[in-house]
């Protein structure tokens, strides 16, 4: 067998890269010890499928059919080629693998090899003249290009040299080789066969070592980074434990102690990919906050760290450190995000930002009581009236006080709960929502009933704007209300309402069947259970909400009800369903001012137009408002209405 | 014959119509109950008013003059007043519920050892003193009334009582107390760029609500308020949403206003700014909602869009 | 310095108001009671004062059952102890009040002393200016802005058309008025430290063992509903202000 090296020089060599990964695994582990715990190690099963579906099938990544195709080469190249690598580290120390000089072996690495290669080449294509927005054009980037060219054409080269030094049995399936293996000159076939094992191998560790340190390191997480991705609803926030407190409790995160190791591996894994910018509403209004940026900052924040938790290990010293927030995430990133959840569809790899964005908040309105000042209004209003616009409790019930609709005590045991929410209670289209979802199902025969005055906030709002304590206060209240009332199925209007009532108050004893008006009309109207008499004549787009659709799963619904109300024609913006963008009010903003960059609601407004329509519809209060005011502010012609209300008007 | 002896304001040189105000209705309350009315300015330089408050009914006037008490000071008034007070031992103490007022019935009741009904709406005599006066921050109004053997001190709101003059001259007697007693004093007195009516003084007050949607749409109504010889108001939305500063709002957390008339523009009308300018004499709701409360209160109503209706309001009243 | 603020709990302002049974006080059945807004600017500026100087922050405050909730929430916002004045609960006029509070007082030491201008349910708007002298204290009512100086405080207050800079000597008593600060926000942590700070409680009869009303509510009643206006038809704006107009110099005569 010709060998490139002595078993005893490749050895040291071998030892010697190896310590040095080793020891760059041992300082980015260092952070994850002091982190917190994460309750990743359940539901064994679905995160197989998982891993499948998302890792070795990439499905997220074939979104963009171009990227997730030379993504997939190289990928699958990487995994038929690992063995490669293991076979040549044995070779090198002088044990060989029969299965690796087999002709099925051999012509799958020959023929991968140069797929991987044709992965390059797209990949080098796209950065060079498709140039899209969201990729960050780094050095990082071409380094690792050029380092997986590099091993597969040093390894094509080492092939091709063994082919002219002993024509192998291997040769007749490996052509690529084969091909190679005619450019190299007899004579000098022995020194390409040596310099070509080196150089492979030298590479191969170099690249080993350098990903720890560069954004590649994916290729070591992304595999458990994905397997232990958060399986719950996405719209589900983290549960604080506001029972067991201490002198020394963080509530929220202040710094790297208190995110949870699988948060620190979600930093670590970013690949810069740029796909959680994409659309972002942040970003894209020139406001401090994109995903891939914050998620970086955290990351070389947490990078930055080590040198420091390395000396406190071997010196005992504790090093002195900069403040995540404010130093390294300014106040203002934090207070940008607007849950929309774009980024955490978009990324491939299932990081997810808005958890430690809000969980920053939470530090800051839990322990430093530092938030803007109009948030403040919202907090006391839902504190002591039940609502964010602090409106008279009292006048919870004065949407309907000329409806007959009757109030659960007066129907214990209703179809449907009709959970009216703030919105629907107090602001005057809500009210208007409300009265009409009322008139389509007394049309439709269903029985139904309203908590009225003992409805109060869902708390939605407060928990995303870091203030877990009243949100805990608002659940406890409402589940204790509900299960009282034994109510089993609920119906709102409200995305945020339908988001928190279905996925956090099961935290709280309260589990429901939730359903959002727009899929309740749409299914009675698939049970011919409404009948539509007028005719609607309007050509409108549907605003998909981030907390219906993107987060909820909630798409084809509102869709079907509006296709089914007779006059509609409907037609989709570029950017709908999962890549709907957000009005901005999600995230507690719509209680807050918007002072940096642009306006989100104008941005999504700008859509609304490419789309050529007069006409709007939507299905949540807070879209409503924040789409019909861009429309005012902006002295468009645009009619803004909410689904239910369509299907009303087109009732007798 | 016992009197009731008001307290006469003098700010800049001149005294307020709500002194004046509070004065008459001593002088009709007592006229019907067998008592006269007196009156006491205090200040530095009276020379020029010791006349009127006998213009408006008042039997005898009292005046404390001194230089320390050009500015107001809590203590140096209070001094002069209850000084006034037991020269004159009246039945009862009127104020009016200005600034001054409100704070300085108060100091002058406790030295007194009594309190003060403050804000009063309405007074009467059936021999003890009733008064009606908002309370729950104007959410209801309540009948209190002085109890056997206590002093009255009652402060009147502004602009509910006609000021009436009567012909007649006052005797004047001049006070000098001995020591003020002065430690709390005003140094100086900060005026706005502009000669703005206050909202507390206006006749007229045009108010914006959270319709105006920015500071840049106030100028329009600030414009009719001037028209119509008013003062600008707003609702607690607007405030808080910075669009105009607090000195202007009117409500529960502002200011109580009862002018003749009051044009809320924009203002759905929400209890708290109800609290606040529901005495006023007729009310003006321009709204485009229907269902907004404002109506429920609002003597003439216009449901439609105030900014194509203020600015024909404009155009009206110029016409004038 | 030793911060003594006085704060009162009310009926949250926007409640819809029923009158009780008796005829002459506030059904308190459903009502949330919080503290009077106008002592929030007052807790607030002890706070800062604090911050700025130095020293202890004490909450007094007169009433039932229900105070020390009350008492609480300030406690949790930063203030270091409280004192309760227990009473019986139900309208006391503000001379009452004032003497109560000052026997009180007198006890403690005191160099500064905060309360809001008027509390929100009685609205008398005068304790400050009470409890200033029968304390012998100067004050200052309503300010809008504060500034303290050595053994001074400079305030102003808004009155009709101008500000109004006034200077006092301290110890002295300031009533705070909407505009001087920005109340915080009570941190959960501040919330649950609250809950170990010392509360003292204090019967009314042993301050004002001799408390005689001088004021006392006969009736109560809601301001009656008004009647519902005349609408003007704003079909054409023009003519809508034009008919206005009209009816505001011809039929109400305000113009």
């Amino acid at each position: 067998m010709v060998t490139a090296t002595r078993p005893g020089v490749f050895a040291l060599v071998f030892a010697a890269f190896m310590l040095l990964l080793a020891y760059s695994l041992y300082r980015r582990f260092l952070p994850l010890q002091d982190s917190r715990p994460a309750d990743v190690f359940n539901r064994w099963w679905d995160r197989v499928k998982d891993f499948f579906t998302y890792v070795i099938f990439q499905k997220r990544m074939m979104r963009d059919p171009y990227a997730g195709l030379y993504h997939i080469l190289i990928f699958w190249g990487f995994l038929v080629l690992g063995l490669r690598s293991l076979g040549l580290v044995l070779e090198g120390l002088g044990v060989s693998l029969p299965f690796l000089t087999h002709p099925a072996y051999q012509m799958m690495k020959d023929g991968w090899e140069v797929l991987v290669l044709a992965g390059i080449a797209l990949a080098v294509l796209r950065r060079l003249f498709f140039k899209p927005e969201r990729l960050k054009n780094s050095l990082d980037a071409w380094i690792t290009l050029s380092f997986i060219a590099m091993l597969m054409v040093t390894d094509l080269a080492a092939d091709g040299a063994l082919i002219v030094l002993g024509s192998p049995s291997w040769a007749a399936y490996a052509p690529f080789s084969a091909m190679v293996s005619s450019w190299i000159p007899v004579g000098s076939a022995e020194s390409w066969f040596v310099w070509s094992w080196w150089l492979h191998i030298l590479t191969l560790f170099s690249f080993a070592n350098m990903l720890p340190y560069s954004k590649h390191f994916h290729v070591y997480t992304s595999f458990f980074n994905v397997f232990f991705h958060r399986l719950e609803p996405g719209g589900k926030m983290e549960t604080m434990d506001l029972e067991t407190v201490e002198d020394d409790t963080v509530f929220g995160v202040k710094s790297y102690r208190e995110l949870s190791w699988k948060q620190i591996l979600d930093l670590y894994t970013c690949t810069e990919c740029g796909r959680c910018r994409e659309l972002c509403p942040t970003r894209l209004t020139d406001k401090p906050l994109s995903p891939m940026e914050f998620g970086n900052a955290v990351r070389n924040y947490v990078y930055d760290l080590t040198p420091g938790l390395a000396a406190r290990e071997t010196a005992g010293e504790v090093p002195p450190e900069p403040a995540l927030i404010g130093e390294t995430i300014s106040e203002d990133t934090i207070w940008a995000c607007t849950t929309c959840r774009w980024c955490e569809y978009a990324c491939p790899l299932f990081i997810s930002f808005t958890d430690k964005l809000t969980a920053m908040r939470r530090n800051l309105v839990l322990e430093e009581s530092n938030f803007p000042s109009e948030m403040q209004t919202a907090f006391k209003g839902m504190e002591v009236n039940g609502n964010p616009w602090n409106m008279p409790a009292d006048r919870r019930t004065d949407w309907c006080e000329d409806l007959d609709v009757p109030l659960i005590g007066d129907n214990p045991n209703p179809d449907v709960l009709f959970w009216v929410g703030c919105a629907g209670a107090y602001d005057d289209h809500g009210q208007k929502v409300s009265r009409a979802l009322v008139k389509i199902m007394k049309a439709a025969g269903v029985s139904f009933a309203i908590l009225g005055g003992e409805e109060t906030c869902t708390g939605d709002s407060a928990r995303r704007m870091g203030n877990e304590y009243l949100f805990q206060m608002l659940a406890q209240q409402n589940v204790e209300t509900l299960n009282g009332y034994g109510v089993k199925k609920i119906v709102t209007n409200c995305p945020h309402c339908l988001n928190t009532l279905a996925h956090e108050y099961p935290d709280f004893g309260g589990h429901y069947e939730v359903v959002h008006a727009s899929q309740f009309v749409a299914e009675m109207v698939s049970r011919g259970r409404l009948h539509f008499t007028k005719s609607i004549e309007k050509e409108l787009t549907f605003h998909d909400p981030c907390y219906l659709g993107r987060t909820n799963g909630i798409l084809n619904e509102p869709r079907y009800l509006l296709e089914h109300i007779p006059g509609i024609t409907l037609k989709e913006m570029d950017h709908s369903r999962e890549r709907g963008v957000c009005c901005g009010a999600g995230g507690g903003r719509m209680w807050m001012e918007e002072n940096l960059g642009t306006r989100i609601n104008h941005l999504r407004l700008k859509d609304v137009e490419a789309c050529g329509v007069k006409d709007l519809a939507v299905a949540c209060p807070f879209c409503y408002s924040m789409l019909s005011d861009a429309a005012k502010e902006n002295e468009k012609e645009l009619s803004t209405l909410d689904v239910v209300e369509l299907a009303a008007e087109a009732l007798p | 014959m016992a009197t009731i002896l008001t307290f006469i304001e003098v700010r800049d040189g001149q005294i307020k119509k709500a002194s004046l105000e509070a004065l008459s209705e001593a002088v009709r309350l007592g006229g019907a109950h067998g008592m006269g009315a007196s009156a006491v300015l205090v200040g530095d330089n009276l020379a020029a008013l010791k006349d009127v408050p006998g213009q408006y009914g008042a039997s005898v006037v009292y005046t404390v003059e001194h230089s320390d008490l050009r500015l107001y000071s809590p203590e140096g008034y209070t001094t002069a007043i209850v000084e006034a007070v037991r020269a004159e031992s009246p039945a009862a103490l009127f104020f009016s519920s200005t600034a001054m007022g409100k704070d300085l019935s108060g100091r002058v009741a406790a030295r007194l050892s009594t309190a003060v009904a403050n804000d009063c709406t309405e007074v009467s005599f059936a021999g003890t003193f009733k008064v009606r006066r908002p309370m729950y921050a104007g959410k209801t109004f309540a009948t209190v009334s002085f109890t056997e053997g206590s002093f009255p001190v009652i402060s009147l709101r502004p602009n509910i009582f006609r000021a009436e003059e009567k012909a007649g001259q006052a005797e004047q007697k001049a006070l000098s107390p001995s020591d003020l007693g002065i430690r709390s004093r005003a140094v100086a007195l900060e005026k706005p760029e502009s000669a703005e009516l206050d909202v507390t003084e206006a006749r007229v007050i045009v108010s914006g609500g959270r319709a105006m949607k920015g500071p840049e749409n106030f100028p329009m109504l600030r414009e009719l308020a001037q028209l119509l010889g008013g003062a600008l108001g707003a609702s607690r939305a607007a405030v808080d949403a910075g669009w105009i500063d607090h000195k202007y709002q009117v409500g529960q957390t502002g200011k109580t206003v009862s002018p003749d008339l009051y044009i809320a523009c924009g203002i759905s009308g929400a209890i708290q700014h109800l609290a606040g300018m529901s005495s006023s004499k007729v009310i003006v709701a321009i709204n485009k909602d229907a269902e907004a409360p404002i109506f429920g209160v609002a003597d003439y109503g216009i449901v439609g869009d105030l900014y194509q209706i203020v600015p024909e309001l404009v155009k009206e009243v110029k016409n004038l | 310095m030793d911060i003594l603020v006085c704060m009162a709990q009310v009926p949250a302002t926007d409640i819809k108001a029923k009158i009780a049974s008796d005829g002459k006080s506030l059904d308190t059945a459903d009502v949330k009671f919080v503290i009077n807004p106008y002592d929030e600017f007052a807790i607030e500026e002890a706070l800062r004062t604090r911050e700025k100087s130095g020293g202890e922050v004490t909450l007094i405050s007169i009433g039932p059952d229900r105070v020390p909730s009350g008492l609480r929430e300030g406690l949790a916002l930063g203030a270091d102890k409280a004192v309760h004045i227990q009473s019986a609960g139900g309208y006391m006029d503000a001379f009452n009040v004032a003497r109560a509070l000052s026997a009180q007082i007198k006890t403690m030491a005191h160099d500064l002393i905060f309360m809001g201008k008027i509390g929100v349910g009685y609205d008398q708007h005068q304790v400050g200016a009470m409890v200033a002298e029968l304390l012998g204290l100067p004050h200052v009512a309503a300010a809008v802005h504060l500034e303290l100086q050595e053994g001074k405080a400079v305030a102003k207050r808004e009155i009709e058309g101008a500000t109004e800079v006034m200077e006092l000597p301290v110890p002295a008593v300031i009533t705070t008025e909407k505009g001087l600060n920005e109340p915080r926000y009570a941190s959960l942590k501040g919330i649950m430290a609250a809950k170990k700070k010392p509360i003292d409680t204090v019967p009314l009869e042993s301050l004002v063992p001799d408390a005689k009303p001088i004021l006392v509510i006969e009736s109560m009643e809601l301001p009656p509903a008004k009647q519902r206006g005349k609408l003007i038809d704003a079909e054409d704006p023009a003519a809508a202000a034009k008919e206005l107009v009209r009816l505001l110099k011809e039929e109400a005569k305000v113009l």
